[in-house]
């Protein structure tokens, strides 16, 4: 099976040399300005350049991010800070008692390297006796030794602040930084004139490029795959297609585990559908080439009623996995279904009532009638409230849940109709940048915020439906949502 | 396409008061694509219909029908039947869309559920902006592909009013002055002196004035 890497990067050698050693056959683009036209799906992808056309199951972008030192857009320019790594020759540093900052602000989860590089030189200035402050937007947990890490700079001194809010001004004369630090409910000052910056990798134009081309949903900052932290950071919105996400400040082991983890994914993924579509239990060694078969990787996937639809791209455009393709020769949009993860918001935001997630019926006919229905997401609300069998006992046969693959799959519609067989609807989703569609969560909110209005509107009780977010983790604050609805 | 908004869901209550059996025709065309007369829209409505129906105890039907166009007979008579068996009928098309439903069924009361706003584009998922006025007589050969009479504010023909300001206009700060995006449209083509070109006072004959406008394409009229 072919995989075409697309970018220009110092790792593509040793990319190839990993897939092909797999049994793949890679296809290096490194000049995106040459490709012409991307189109398909995963194990249908075509790519044409200048050149030629390629046809590829995979896609791994490997285009380079450029680098940066963070706090870049602050006043302050970065001469008068210093980098993670430049602590200077300890032995060299004289008495200086003044309290040194190491800040980590990113917006996510920072990069496991400079976690751990941050970790080790603020514990080894606090083992020397200086008074070391750790200031830390989103502290990493995950990550190999990073555990260890932060008990090595514990034990040794170091000060741990977790912030939401950060304001950092430079006094010229006094030579000193001044630090404000928020986390929401207290604030703290800090006067040093010794701060130490995390390095970042910012998108280039080049990673632009390719997210528009490969259809790619970028984040805030330019991002293909950034603050997502419970995806491995090679996955993209896009099934099928890889980002390497690498830079040059990116450590050679880091860089290989995750060469490794992307080809041993797609390898572990071709071999399961070769074995579930032929039915031949010994995995071949050698992946097969899926081009121009008709193979079934997701069964349940989105479906366009063609005499329905009106040709009008919303679902094209609000699809999170770039799962909606245009049909030029019927004049509709089809679903490509080895991309579609079913998670509905197609079907929700589709003004002609035109797709439909396979082998989901609508419910219609079933005469339900307790007091509260439970819509929720599978990811969130529907883990949550298996934990709450006992719980829930006391007011068994007053609810009823449906759980959808999304949030964003809950619409008005749904929860009206929902709303005529029982007296109260709650919808609960996932969190705030949890959602694994993206954005399915805050549609699923405003949907709900859509149906008080019209309750309200037409003078009805708009308390019959509440949205919750949660995490699979908060079952109880799922009870309290619903004990306050019945 | 022309763009409308759904009306306020108060007014399409209030004026389907005390009626049992409802029929909301969709439209499956313009306001489809604009989100404010499709078949989802209509069935949410169906759904609030029949939710309030039910809460007053009173039996509400609401059966939606979805036509292609309002605004070709054919299509209408598709949908008949389920339209006769009505006691009223929403029409969720544009102002064409409605009117020509309730010439179609002519005893039949046929009411509006949305505002027809403009002929429009569509700039984002879910929002739509004017481009066009329909004024009957295209000038925009002369002003860049950027039309004075929909896009500035007072369809000024020879220039901005003193009102631009940075690019916008004074009426709302948030709308584009139309005038600085035909300068920019034009320096962007290398035309800009296009501009010194005086375009004579609009013949607005061609727009409102003379009533009812008509068109006819006499190559394929059908001889009686």
């Amino acid at each position: 099976m072919n995989v075409a890497i697309v970018g220009r990067s110092q790792v593509n050698g040793v990319l190839q040399k990993h897939l092909a050693e797999q049994g793949f056959i890679p296809f290096l683009v490194d000049d995106i300005d040459d490709i012409r036209e991307f189109n398909g799906e995963k194990f249908k992808f075509t790519l044409r350049t200048s050149r030629n056309s390629i046809n590829a199951g995979y896609v791994i972008v490997t285009e380079e991010l450029s680098n940066e030192r963070y706090l870049d857009d602050t006043p302050l320019k970065d001469t008068s800070y210093r980098s993670i790594d430049d602590i200077g020759d300890l032995d060299k540093r004289g008495t200086e008692n003044w309290p040194m900052a190491f800040i980590l602000d990113f917006p996510s989860e920072s990069p496991a390297y400079i976690t751990a590089e941050a970790l080790e030189n603020a514990a080894r200035l606090a083992v020397r006796k200086k008074r070391v402050l750790y200031l830390a937007r989103f502290m990493r947990t995950a990550g190999s030794d990073v555990e260890s890490l932060y008990k090595r700079a514990r034990n040794s001194g170091v000060t741990f602040i977790k912030y939401n809010e950060l304001s950092i001004n430079y006094d010229q004369d006094a030579g000193l930084f001044q630090i404000q630090a928020k986390d929401g409910y207290d604030s703290i000052r800090i006067e040093t004139p010794e701060v130490h910056v995390a390095g970042k990798a910012v998108p280039g134009s080049g990673i632009g490029k390719i997210a528009k081309l490969l259809r790619l949903k970028q984040d805030k900052n330019g991002f293909v795959n950034e603050g997502k932290s419970f995806l491995f950071p090679t996955l993209t919105s896009r099934d099928g297609i890889y980002f390497l996400n690498t830079a040059s400040l990116t450590k050679a082991e880091e860089l290989l585990e995750r060469i490794q983890f992307t080809v041993s994914e797609i390898k572990s993924e071709v071999n399961r559908i070769y074995k579930n579509s032929t039915g031949c239990a010994k995995v071949l060694d050698m992946p097969m080439d899926f081009s121009g078969t008709d193979v079934v990787i997701n069964d349940k996937h989105a479906v366009v009623d063609a005499g329905k639809c009106a040709f009008c791209y919303t679902c094209f455009r609000a699809c999170p996995h770039a799962a909606m393709a245009p049909d030029y020769e019927n004049s509709v949009m089809k679903n490509l279904s080895n991309s579609c993860q079913a998670c509905g918001i197609c079907v929700s935001v589709c003004p002609a009532d035109a797709v439909r997630i396979t082998g989901e019926d609508r419910e219609e006919g079933r005469i339900e009638s307790n007091t509260l229905k439970i819509l929720c997401c599978e990811n969130s609300g529907e883990i949550a409230v298996k934990k709450l069998r006992d719980e829930l006992s006391e007011v068994y046969g007053k609810v009823s849940v449906t759980s959808v693959r999304c949030g964003g799959d809950i619409n008005v519609e749904a929860i009206t109709s929902a709303l005529k067989q029982h007296e109260k609807v709650l919808v609960v989703t996932c969190m705030d940048d949890a959602c694994k569609h993206f954005e399915g969560n805050k549609r699923a909110q405003r949907f709900v915020e859509r149906v008080k209005e019209m309750l309200k509107a037409s003078g009805m009780d708009e308390n019959r439906v509440e949205c919750l977010k949660i995490s699979h983790a908060m079952p109880y604050v799922m009870l309290d949502g619903i004990r306050e609805m019945i | 396409m022309i763009v409308a908004e759904q009306k306020p869901l108060e007014e399409i209550m209030k004026s389907l008061e005390g009626f049992e059996r409802i029929a909301i025709a969709a439209c499956g065309t313009c306001v489809t694509v604009c989100m404010a007369g499709g078949e989802k829209e209509a069935l949410k409505l169906a759904s609030i219909l029949e939710l309030k129906g039910k809460e007053k105890n009173v039996p509400v039907k609401v059966k939606v029908v979805t036509p292609k166009r309002q605004c070709d007979v054919e299509f209408l008579d598709d949908v008949a039947e389920d339209i006769q068996d009505s006691d009223v009928v929403l029409s969720m098309g544009c102002g064409a869309g409605i009117q020509f439903m309730a010439e179609r069924f002519r005893g039949k009361l046929v009411l509006p559920g949305v505002n027809t706003k403009f002929i429009g584009v569509a700039r984002d998922v879910g929002v739509w902006t004017e481009m066009c006025q329909g004024c009957g007589e295209c000038i925009l050969e002369k002003t860049g592909g950027v039309c004075p009479v929909a896009r500035c504010s007072k369809s000024n023909f020879n220039g901005p009013c003193g009102g631009s300001s940075g690019g916008k206009c004074e009426i709302d700060p948030s709308i584009d002055c139309g005038w600085q995006l035909i300068y920019n449209r034009l320096k962007e083509l290398g035309r800009l002196e296009k501009l010194y070109e005086i375009i004579e006072p609009k013949d607005w004959r061609s727009s409102r004035d003379g009533g009812p406008r008509r068109v006819e394409k006499k190559e394929v009229r059908i001889d009686a």
